[in-house]
C-alpha cells in the first residue's frame, strides 16, 4: 500500500478512521492524528490492547500476553493460525531479540523516512514471542491480526538477520494498511469466502488458501518487490521471502488465477479488484527487467 | 547476528528507532494540513458506514483475519 499508493494515501486512510470516530478530531499534528487513531482502535477493537506509550516495543509480560491473545479463532483462519503464537521467551533472550528488532527498524527508517512516518502512525506495538511448535502447525516468523490492528508479532527465530526483519516490517505494515483500507472501503464478500471452492493459490506460500489470505499475499508480495527495487536494492531470497523474480512470477500467477475465477466479482468488491489490478500493473513494469 | 552495511549518512541517521519516528512525525507536521485538507466530508461519511459494515461482519460472520508469516 505504501509503495503502490504512497505516503499521502496511507495518511488519509488513517485520518478517515480517526475523523469518522471523532468529528472534533485535532488533526493539527501527526501526533494528535495518531492519538485519534488510537482512540478509534481502543473504542472499536475490544480484543485489541492499544499501547499509548512512546515505546512501541513491548517489554511488559501482561501487555505481551494480551496482544498474543488477539490471534483468536475465526471462520477464515486456516493453517491453525490461532495456535501459532507461542510462549514468552526467557527475559534475557527476549531483550536480545528486541534489541535486534529495534536496530532493524532504525535501519529501515534511516533508509526510507516516508515509510517511517506511515509506520509510526500505523503501528503502536511490536511484541516478541516464540512460535508454537506442534504437529500440524507450521513454523512461523511472526504475524498480524485484524483483531489487533497496529500490533505486530515477531518470533525473531535463530539465524534471521536484520535484513529479514526489515522486510518483515514492510510485510506486516502492509497487512495493517490493508486492514485499515478495509475499514474505509469494503473488500470481500465474506459469506462466500469461507467456501472451499473459492480458495485459490497464495503468492508466497503457493498453496490453496482462503481468498482474503491470497489477496493479502499478492499485495504483500508486490510491496516487498517494490521495496527491494526502491529501498533495499537486494534481490536474493532471504529467510522469509523468495528471490525477487520468483516472487514476481508466483504473484503474477496468483493474480491470473484470481482473475480467471468466473465469480471473482462476487467474491471481492470493485475496490479490492482495483487494488489487485494495481499490483499487476506494478509487477509488469519494465523495472523488473533490471533485476533479471 | 548478521548486519547490513550502511553508508555514512544512514549510519548517522540511526538513533533509537522510536525517537526517530517521533522526530519524523514532528518534522512532517507542516505537510499534514495539505494531505488531509483534500479529504471530503463525504469520504469520511463513507468510511463511517464502512466501519459499521466491517464490525458487523466481524461479529456475525466471525471473519477476523490472522495473517501469520509461515515457513
Amino acid at each position: 500500500m505504501y509503495y503502490i499508493y504512497g505516503v499521502d494515501h496511507c495518511v488519509k486512510l488513517i485520518y478517515c478512521l480517526a475523523k469518522a470516530h471523532n468529528t472534533n478530531l485535532d488533526s493539527s499534528s501527526f501526533e494528535t492524528l495518531r492519538l485519534g487513531y488510537l482512540d478509534f482502535l481502543d473504542a472499536r477493537q475490544k480484543k485489541n490492547s492499544v499501547n499509548r506509550k512512546d515505546d512501541i516495543f513491548i517489554r511488559d509480560d501482561e501487555a505481551e500476553l494480551a496482544l498474543a491473545s488477539s490471534f483468536s479463532q475465526a471462520s477464515l483462519n486456516d493453517l491453525n493460525q490461532e495456535h501459532v503464537v507461542g510462549d514468552s521467551y526467557e527475559r534475557s533472550t527476549r531483550d536480545a531479540k528486541l534489541v535486534m528488532a529495534e536496530n532493524a527498524l532504525s535501519e529501515l527508517i534511516a533508509k526510507e523516512e516516508d515509510l517511517g512516518l506511515v509506520f509510526g502512525l500505523t503501528i503502536h506495538s511490536i511484541f516478541v514471542r516464540s512460535y508454537q511448535s506442534a504437529p500440524g502447525i507450521m513454523a512461523s516468523h511472526g504475524g498480524s491480526s485484524s483483531g489487533s490492528i497496529g500490533a505486530i508479532w515477531l518470533a525473531v527465530n535463530d539465524g534471521i538477520t536484520e535484513r529479514d526483519l526489515m522486510e518483515m516490517y514492510v510485510h506486516e505494515m502492509t497487512h495493517h494498511l490493508l486492514f485499515i483500507d478495509e475499514l474505509n472501503s469494503p473488500q470481500f464478500n465474506y459469506e462466500e469466502l469461507t467456501k472451499k471452492e473459492n480458495f485459490t493459490t497464495s503468492a508466497i506460500l503457493k498453496r490453496p488458501r482462503p481468498l482474503d489470505k491470497v489477496v493479502h499475499s499478492i499485495v504483500v508480495s508486490t510491496e516487498l518487490i517494490l521495496s527491494r527495487l526502491r529501498t533495499f536494492g537486494w534481490h536474493d531470497a532471504l529467510s522469509f521471502h523468495p528471490a525477487t523474480l520468483d516472487m514476481q512470477q508466483s504473484t503474477l500467477t496468483a493474480i491470473r488465477e484470481l482473475e480467471s475465477k468466473p465469480n471473482a466479482d462476487d467474491l471481492m468488491s470493485a475496490h479490492m479488484l482495483s487494488i489487485v489490478a494495481d499490483c499487476k500493473g506494478a509487477l509488469e513494469t519494465n523495472q523488473l527487467e533490471i533485476v533479471a | 547476528m548478521a548486519r547490513i552495511e550502511l553508508d555514512e549518512k544512514e549510519q548517522k541517521a540511526i538513533e533509537s528507532s522510536v525517537m526517530e519516528i517521533r522526530k519524523i512525525l514532528k518534522k512532517r507536521n507542516a505537510d499534514l494540513t495539505g494531505i488531509v485538507g483534500t479529504v471530503s466530508l463525504e469520504k469520511v461519511k463513507s468510511t463511517k458506514d464502512a466501519i459499521e459494515v466491517r464490525f458487523e461482519e466481524d461479529v456475525d460472520l466471525m471473519v477476523q483475519m490472522n495473517m501469520v508469516a509461515f515457513d
